[in-house]
């Protein structure tokens, strides 16, 4: 027992806290960018949209490309990295939309009107015919990026920030700034929030559903470009990175409330911190008995804690039956 | 992007056969046909493994029909690779074994990791095919009782404690932190370490594990900052051991990273990246410089793929040159090759000499600690194990 | 030149080897199949897609059919004598599939709820055996016991599968019960992913139990697992002839799963010609007017997954005892996917197309697994188009077809807008 309090007491640290809260918000902000393309998907089709995250994982591929096309290395200097990164954002986000607006196209629309396992099911198609074609056709190998951004911000001696990470809840909040903007002031937005809210109803006063739904695609998935970039600025990547990374976002939608731009947001983050925390922590907390490989338990146990205690989401309110 | 493992491997695969049935048509006349079984991973995560024993195992039967085939008791045979993909899932692996059976063949090289191995060793015991695996390195694949089941390789409860020696008695340090994959493999050798370190008088100050599918390793990694290690071991792949090592030194880790076999590899320096000078990984077999006959292997092995050796195609290649000899005075005969193999006397190979013990593991293990300097792994010490 | 070459052929194209000649060959060929599909989706008669035959739960299937198929099932091993094991290899791989997916086609097809972790009741069965039948136990129990099985020296546990298999059964069942609970408010996507989460959890589990106390070796697995015995013969003994006839470990496997498949069609379709079945059809139309109409959705869904759970453990258990070895990487995510797909191929509700849907895609996933990734590649796009052009299954079952051809009817205004053709 004694040894236990010792094991508990020498793990913990602020710093470390405080680092693992960083570390934590960092990767939250990319599961939220992504959580928002399963949000907005489910909010107009109900629909859980499985082939995303392997779309994010087609941006995280066209990034390595243009960043081994120019030819990118850690002594490259700041004047190429940035132009060359601007043009990755560009091709992940390009590449991605085109993708997105082809699969629902091809593998949802003709399926909008059979059974809900259907989309489903092909959704699952896709996702296979995605990290397949990778494996077979670029590479089932692990990649990573040179330290194309470096640096830091010290906090504490033993606490920083790196310039990855701020960009990273950077380019989060503006996204989700942007997109709360395009649904809350465009047309296109107001058709969105009709289609959600009532399908039949909106098709009836005029809506076009066909070009509401590929908008929601495209923006979704060109959201997945930016997080498959932000994404390889500090973390490794194949082809099944989509699969495992999706998950998670899609946890994250569900627990900030499925449908909500600023619960996406939440659950990101809130979920980023519920694994940095839990995988940091349970070693020491536990005594031993169980320890960090337990990480990808975490998202699983909070979404479903979240689900028994409040199936609407923390941001939004849904009638328990359409959850 | 340049490098497409699987069109690799089936194209290479064409090649054999066109080969092969090149040779089958010319020494038609002459004598008999052997099947020299493979299985491994060919397709799935780790398939560079797999391709890379089965290029090692092609090689040796090349060089034998080159020279006119073998010839026994006034029968000449020619040899002929049958390979079979076990995708390291055990199911697999025992169809996979089940095919070779029926095929026929005389011996088995494979498999290339230890779960599906163990799975497909029931099935060669029962048939009595000798079986010689490359890479399979749990201590449980040779200590199921089997007659028929050999590897070429050090056990990870061998290698492990040679990495622990070389932390806390070579490196001299004292504080070890011991991270793995929670594989059947990165959990064993981190296990042997963790309990040997110990032994050698050093302290275990922090154990952490991740996950095969796993690409952000903050949290441990972070965990692992607060308790100061000097060294930290990884147990598993290179895979995630190089965006490990890249993702610790950007949180500001500055301590010295030490892995296995897995890990020492052309991978582990591409995903690190900058920050791959100064790695140490253990390997078994001594030095490829050390060995004679390991230039002329790898020599002929970039002539015949154009690629560079990837991990195990030696000890491959070694042990089904073990077979070949087994053949060469056994004739085709499957119960006499396993007698022959099981005697097999200090043969030297390209990765080592071979001496079986009683349970088909190496008599003398020798493990090889490797360090990442300008871009490239280089020996730079010896460790020699032996077996009891 | 084998399928597989055709195949292969056909996805890189004329062009050779060059990434981008590849890539712009696969681009044609998903836009002309994406055209083929809005072509032909409002040109060809609907008659054309119209099921072979509507069959019910089983139960209109003539049963001289039933006799003909057992009669193959019972014989086809003959054929070890011209293909070798192989043969049977591979189709007790499926015969496992084949029990998992009438499995599962309770609690997706008569029931409605979307379940992405059945994995999680396989494993636990397999865990079970595995543990209880081998010397896993013996360095925490420090116990040597041999229970009704011939005794033999290795320490640990070792009790009879004829003990094990329905509490291997119980077990899993048990386990569904423990899903269902926290999950019975949630339908649809939801369901989905929370099952899904549960078999990875399972699977993590599996992995991670080994401390601090050993229970299932982690990721090494739990080893040296016993044979079936019945009285003094081994189904792991290679050396059983009858005649020229060898029956191999597989083969006696084989056999024992063909007998397990025979009842389970026995039990799921009585249950499913129940009470409980009707209930079941009716939680899956409307939870809501079911409950109103006076049934108690609550315990009926709890029996759904523990009978889909009970069978799965069956399955489980016999694959532990099969393969010898279990380790946690056999419980993949995937697993439960492939089963699943097998479910909606063969076609939702249907016994029969669930038997025949693990058939055909079990054969295509083992046959094309030489393939390696373009194996899964290939059965992706099978899965889009199948389930494009033939949304209902292979053999679907009466009742559900007619919910899809109403369903149809019912929606000619969004239909018309998504459909120009």
């Amino acid at each position: 027992m004694e040894n236990c309090l010792n094991h508990l007491t020498s793990g913990f640290t602020v710093d470390g806290l405080i680092q693992q809260l960083i570390n934590g918000l960092s990767l939250g902000s990319i599961y939220a960018l992504i959580a928002l393309g399963y949000s907005m998907v489910y909010g107009v089709l109900e629909l859980i949209n499985f082939a995303h995250g392997d779309v994010f994982m087609i941006g995280t591929f066209a990034v390595l490309g243009v960043v081994q096309r120019f030819g990118l290395t850690d002594q490259t200097s700041f004047v190429i990295v940035v132009p060359a990164l601007l043009v990755a954002m560009i091709a992940a986000m390009g590449l991605c939309a085109a993708l997105g607006f082809t699969i629902e196209k091809v593998a949802y629309r003709p399926l909008r009107n059979a059974p809900r396992l259907a989309p489903l099911i092909s959704a699952i198609g896709v996702s296979f015919v995605l990290q397949a074609w990778v494996a077979t056709y670029v590479s089932a190998n692990y990649f990573t990026l040179p330290n194309l951004i470096h640096g830091e911000i010290p906090i504490l001696p033993d606490v920083s920030i790196s310039y990855v990470q701020i960009l990273m809840f950077v380019a989060s909040f503006a996204m989700m700034f942007f997109l709360q903007l395009l649904v809350r002031r465009t047309r296109l937005g107001r058709g969105m929030r009709a289609v959600a809210q009532d399908r039949d109803a909106a098709a009836l006063m005029g809506v076009n559903m066909d070009r509401v739904v590929s908008f929601t695609f495209v923006i979704g998935s060109a959201l997945a470009g930016v997080a498959a970039i932000l994404w390889t600025l500090n973390y490794s990547f194949n082809q099944t990175v989509g699969a495992v990374v999706g998950l998670k976002a899609f946890t994250a939608a569900v627990i900030g409330g499925i449908g909500s731009i600023p619960g996406a947001m939440l659950g990101g983050f809130l979920l980023g911190l519920a694994e940095a925390l839990g995988a940091g922590y349970i070693s020491s907390l536990t005594c031993g008995v169980f320890n960090s490989s337990y990480q990808n338990v975490f998202a699983f146990a909070f979404l479903i804690l979240m689900l028994v205690f409040r199936p609407s989401g923390i941001l939004r309110q849904r009638v328990s039956d359409r959850a | 992007m340049s490098y497409v493992p699987s069109t690799t491997a089936s194209t290479a695969a064409l090649t054999y056969a066109a080969a092969s049935n090149a040779l089958q048509t010319a020494h038609q006349g002459a004598g008999t046909v052997l099947k020299i079984g493979f299985i491994g991973i060919l397709s799935g995560q780790y398939t560079s493994y797999g391709v890379d024993e089965q290029r090692g195992a092609q090689l040796a039967l090349d060089a034998v029909n080159a020279a006119g085939g073998i010839t026994v008791g006034g029968t000449t045979y020619t040899l002929q690779l049958d390979s079979q993909d076990d995708a390291a899932d055990p199911t697999k692996g025992a169809q996979g074994a089940t095919k070779l059976v029926d095929d026929k063949v005389v011996a088995v090289i494979g498999g290339t990791f230890s779960g599906a191995t163990i799975a497909e060793s029931k099935i060669f015991s029962d048939n009595g095919i000798t079986q010689i695996s490359p890479s399979a390195t749990n201590p449980k694949y040779t200590s199921q009782g089997f007659k028929t089941a050999f590897r070429v390789v050090g056990r990870d409860d061998q290698q492990g404690p040679a990495d622990a020696d070389f932390i806390v008695k070579t490196l001299g340090c004292l504080n070890v932190g011991v991270m793995d994959d929670k594989s059947q493999y990165g959990q064993g050798l981190a296990d042997a370490v963790n309990t040997q370190v110990p032994v050698d008088k050093g302290t275990v100050v922090d154990r952490e594990h991740v996950d095969t599918n796993q690409t952000d390793f903050s949290a441990q990694l972070t965990t692992m900052k607060g308790k100061n290690p000097d060294v930290i071991f990884y147990g598993g792949y290179s895979a995630q051991f190089g965006p490990i090592v890249q993702q610790a030194r950007r949180l500001g880790i500055k301590a010295t990273f030490v892995s296995g076999d897995g890990s020492q590899d052309a991978d582990a320096i591409k995903l690190a990246g900058s920050d791959a000078e100064g790695l140490f990984a253990s390997n078994a077999g001594p030095a490829p410089s050390l060995q004679p006959g390991y230039a002329a292997f790898a020599a002929a092995y970039k002539a015949k793929y154009n690629a560079d050796i990837f991990q195990y195609a030696p000890q491959a290649f070694d042990a089904t040159n073990i077979v070949i000899n087994a053949i060469k005075t056994a004739g085709g005969d499957k119960a006499a090759i396993l007698a022959a193999v099981t005697a097999t006397n200090n043969y030297q190979g390209v990765a080592q000499g071979y001496t079986f013990t009683s349970t088909g593991d190496v008599k003398v293990s020798i493990f090889t600690i490797y360090k990442v300097e300008s871009g490239a792994w280089k020996a730079v010490r010896a460790v020699n194990l032996n077996v009891s | 030149m084998s399928i597989l070459d055709i195949l292969q052929a056909v996805l890189h194209g004329p062009f050779g080897d060059f990434p981008f000649a590849v890539v712009a060959w696969q681009a044609l060929l998903v836009g002309s199949i994406y055209l083929a599909v809005r072509l032909l989706r409002g040109r060809i008669p609907k008659a054309a897609f119209a099921p072979l035959r509507p069959v019910g739960h089983g139960a209109s299937v003539a049963l001289r059919n039933m006799y003909v198929l057992i009669a193959i099932g019972l014989l086809l091993p003959l054929a070890e004598l011209f293909t070798g094991g192989y043969l049977i290899s591979v189709t007790y791989g499926i015969e496992l599939y084949v029990m998992l997916a009438i499995g599962l086609n309770i609690v997706v097809g008569f029931t409605g709820l979307l379940d992405l972790g059945y994995v999680a009741f396989f494993a636990v069965g397999a865990y079970v055996y595995g543990i209880f039948a081998s010397p896993q136990l013996a360095e925490v129990t420090h116990a040597t016991l041999y229970f009704l099985v011939p005794a033999g020296t290795t320490p640990g546990i070792h009790i009879s599968m004829w003990v094990l298999l329905p509490i291997a059964g119980l077990v899993a069942a048990l386990f569904g019960v423990l899903i269902g609970i926290p999950t019975l408010r949630l339908r649809g996507d939801y369901l989905a992913i929370v099952t899904l989460g549960f078999g990875e959890i399972t699977r993590i589990f599996a992995n991670n139990l080994d401390t601090p106390i050993n229970i299932t070796n982690g990721p090494s697995g739990v080893t040296s697992i016993d044979p079936v015995w019945i009285g003094s013969y081994s189904f792991g003994d290679p050396n059983h002839y009858l005649g020229p006839f060898r029956f191999t470990p597989f083969l006696n496997y084989y056999y024992l799963v063909f007998v397990l498949i025979l009842l389970t069609v026995f039990v799921v379709n009585r249950l499913a010609n129940s009470r409980v079945g009707r209930a079941w059809g009716a939680i899956r139309e409307d939870e809501t007017a079911a409950e109103v109409a006076g049934i108690n959705t609550r315990n009926l869904k709890l029996l759904a997954y523990a009978s889909g759970g009970f069978f799965g453990g069956l399955a489980g258990a016999v694959f532990a005892a099969g393969q010898h070895i279990i380790a946690p990487e056999s419980f993949q995510l995937f697993v439960s996917i492939l089963v699943l797909c097998m479910v909606v191929a063969g076609g939702m509700g249907s016994i029969p197309g669930s038997v025949l849907g693990a058939v055909v895609v079990g054969a295509v996933y083992f046959l094309t697994s030489q393939l390696q990734y373009l194996s899964i590649l290939v059965f992706g796009l099978l899965l889009v188009i199948l389930i494009i052009f033939r949304p209902q299954g292979i053999l679907p079952s009466a009742q559900r077809k007619l919910e899809l051809e109403s369903d149809d009817t019912e929606t000619p205004t969004t239909r018309g807008e998504t459909m120009p053709a």
